[in-house]
């Protein structure tokens, strides 16, 4: 495992301004560069509290339930201006418009139905929220960022393992800051379990826990709907919808919501809050350009007590909890040592601890964490339960200061692939050992023609 | 959320070949055969390579038999998949082309270099990222040839493809192939955010 790869290190080793960034790689260079795009601030109808450079102008792809859920935060902040949407619904892509164009008083947000217009049309616009649904979240990310925009993309980051691998390369290739939308990684709480462990307080830490979904299970759906007359393409553009995944008739419910279980399009109840409390775990013990190396499935469809072991023996096992026995809340992540114990989920109050006396050290640990890393984990006046504001505040930061966001596209690969794997070992139901370094099982060639999906056609990754 | 009441994700196991053979040569029912598809790439030996080069021509089946196809680690794959170039277009030869370069396909960098002026933008640009994920000389040669001319969308493919052939020499160790990739495009006018990216990329690797 990597320190030098833990969540707080620079894409570069000084801390830059985007303008730095730009000025110091021509120099580097001895060639000119041109500056990047400015819109003055009288343009985007702002005032002039925050200087136009270090204004990032916003757009959006498939924002939606969770998607607006996040777009509310992101337009508190003064220093970004969110301009346009590109949904393949029209009714999305109106009510986006509408909460948008009602913050800013007018009528300047722009609608697009398709992301191969918008993306290089659109050539002032510098991150892009995407949350289209999993099916599209790895896709829609790496064509912004070969636009060469930033990306903040729901989770999961990936359906596949090649997937994963193919938005760490984009990222790479073009200099792009990438942040997936787990955002229990700037909650105090989480980052408080996170602190105790990497300070030493649990002693050697030899099992951690993660919290898996209670909805579908990891026994994937393959079945249709019934198929229904396709919609005109500017009220609901199926062919985009499914985008990068297998054909099938249209029914509406899919469009609706209906999309979670499918094996095309989902990544099972593993991956549902795996992909927060799995990358919690590796986060917390430094795995964040690992992955487990063991996986031992279960009879259990629903993956319950399926246990994984990484090189350094550390165990993570994935619990259900269906008895409420670890947490109370959901997306909770527990660690183990051999000095003792904390675990935390949404909506605690405090960390559960196996000793009280580690909770005097709570604001103390939390102020060290945010000088350390100047990650806004602790912004006033932000209830707990809206702690989305903070990883929105983070990816934000990071667009202006080019370091590497918390949930960066490594820190993502790396724990999506121990949901992929997890899954496989599940579908396939036998032990597997995974090499993650090669990316690829161990003497398991069946497990190893599951690590891609070919893209449907136009599509490419 | 689908309603979930079966007890297993897959079905088939590789005893199943010849049954599943049967089903996608068959004019049966289509989600039957689409269930097979999906399924018959994890198990299937070099017996399935023909039977799912049928299909790569089915407007409907065509993605589902190359995503069965391009998992399946046999040479056989990519014959079928260079001859299949040859009979197919727009769309279709588009997912033919990606299938080749995903599958990094050495043979088929001249075939698929005709097709980086395609009038078809999906098969232009389909072309351009295979090549680079090809990542070879050759194929990069083709590359650099299509550059000057190239513009919009299709420039940025270009100088994409260019960017991951580039990524490709360095892991292979040809530092100074990767370089001078760098270096042509780091001089480019547009686009910027290629030019940026080559930019750091050729100075990272003189440092």
């Amino acid at each position: 495992m990597n320190e030098s790869k833990q969540p707080h290190s620079p894409i570069s080793k000084t801390k830059q301004t985007r303008r730095k960034f730009i000025g110091t790689t021509a120099a580097a260079a001895g060639a000119a560069i041109a500056a990047p795009t400015i819109i003055p601030s009288s343009a985007l109808g702002l005032g002039d509290s925050v200087a136009p450079s270090e204004r990032i102008v916003f757009g959006g792809i498939g924002i939606r339930n969770r998607g607006r859920y996040d777009l509310r935060f992101l337009l508190k902040y003064p220093d970004i201006q969110f301009v346009a949407i590109c949904d393949l619904r029209r009714d999305s892509r109106e009510v986006c418009k509408k909460m948008v164009d009602e913050h800013y008083g007018n009528k300047d947000m722009k609608m697009y139905k398709d992301l191969r217009e918008f993306l290089p049309e659109r050539t002032d616009i510098d991150a892009i929220l995407t949350a289209p649904g999993d099916r599209w979240h790895a896709l829609a990310a790496i064509m912004a960022m070969r636009a060469g925009k930033d990306v903040y993309s729901e989770k999961p980051s990936s359906m596949t393992i090649q997937e994963g691998q193919a938005v760490v390369d984009t990222a790479k290739r073009f200099g792009r800051v990438y942040q997936t939308g787990t955002q229990r990684m700037n909650e105090r709480h989480y980052v408080f379990c996170n602190e105790l462990l990497r300070r030493g307080y649990l002693g050697n830490v030899h099992t951690v826990r993660a919290h898996t979904a209670p909805w579908v299970g990891v026994v994937m759906d393959h079945d249709w709907l019934p198929e229904e007359p396709l919609p005109d393409k500017e009220e609901i553009d199926w062919d985009i919808w499914l985008g990068p995944t297998p054909w099938r008739p249209y029914n509406k419910q899919y469009v609706d919501g209906k999309w979670r279980g499918y094996y095309d399009w989902h990544t099972s109840d593993i991956g549902e809050w795996g992909a927060h409390t799995i990358s919690q775990c590796q986060l917390g013990i430094g795995a964040t350009d690992t992955s487990p190396v063991e996986y031992y499935p279960v009879e259990d469809t629903s993956a319950d007590h399926m246990e994984t072991k990484f090189a350094n023996g550390i165990k993570m096992i994935l619990n259900l909890d269906k008895e409420k026995q670890i947490w109370r809340g959901s997306c909770g992540v527990k660690y183990e040592g051999d000095e003792g114990w904390c675990a935390v989920a949404d909506a605690y109050e405090k960390p559960d601890v196996s000793n009280e006396k580690w909770l005097e050290d709570y604001d103390r640990i939390i102020d060290e964490y945010e000088q350390e890393t100047g990650r806004p984990i602790k912004a006033p006046d932000v209830p707990m339960t809206d702690f989305s504001m903070n990883h929105l505040r983070d990816f934000v930061n990071c667009v202006k200061t080019r370091e590497q966001p918390v949930a960066n596209p490594e820190v993502m690969h790396r724990s999506m692939t121990a949901v992929h794997a997890a899954n496989i070992a599940m579908w396939l139901q036998r032990e597997m050992q995974f090499d993650p370094v090669k990316q690829e099982f161990v003497n398991d060639p069946e497990a190893n023609r599951m690590r891609s999906r070919a893209q449907r056609e136009p599509w490419v990754l | 959320m689908a309603e979930n009441e079966q007890k297993q994700t897959f079905f088939y196991t590789e005893k199943d070949e010849d049954k599943l053979i049967g089903i996608i040569e068959s004019d049966g029912d289509l989600k039957e055969r689409c269930d097979v598809l999906r399924e018959i790439g994890r198990v299937a030996t070099v017996k399935s390579v023909e039977p799912l080069a049928a299909l790569l021509g089915d407007e409907v089946l065509a993605h589902r038999a190359r995503y069965a196809l391009e998992m399946m680690p046999f040479p056989e794959v990519d014959d079928v998949l260079r001859k299949a170039m040859k009979d197919q277009k727009g769309e279709l030869l588009s997912g033919i082309i990606m299938s080749l370069g995903n599958r990094r396909d050495t043979a088929a960098v001249d075939a698929i270099a005709e097709q980086l002026g395609s009038s078809e933008p999906a098969v232009a640009l389909a072309a351009a990222y295979a090549l680079g994920n090809i990542g070879t000389q050759d194929s990069t040669n083709a590359l650099l040839a299509s550059l000057p001319e190239s513009k919009g969308t299709h420039r940025d493919a270009i100088c994409e493809g260019l960017l991951r052939a580039a990524e490709a020499m360095k892991a292979a160790g040809w530092d100074e192939n990767a370089l001078a990739v760098y270096d042509r495009l780091r001089i480019l006018k547009e686009p910027r955010h290629v030019r940026e990216a080559a930019m750091v990329s050729s100075v990272e690797m003189r440092s």
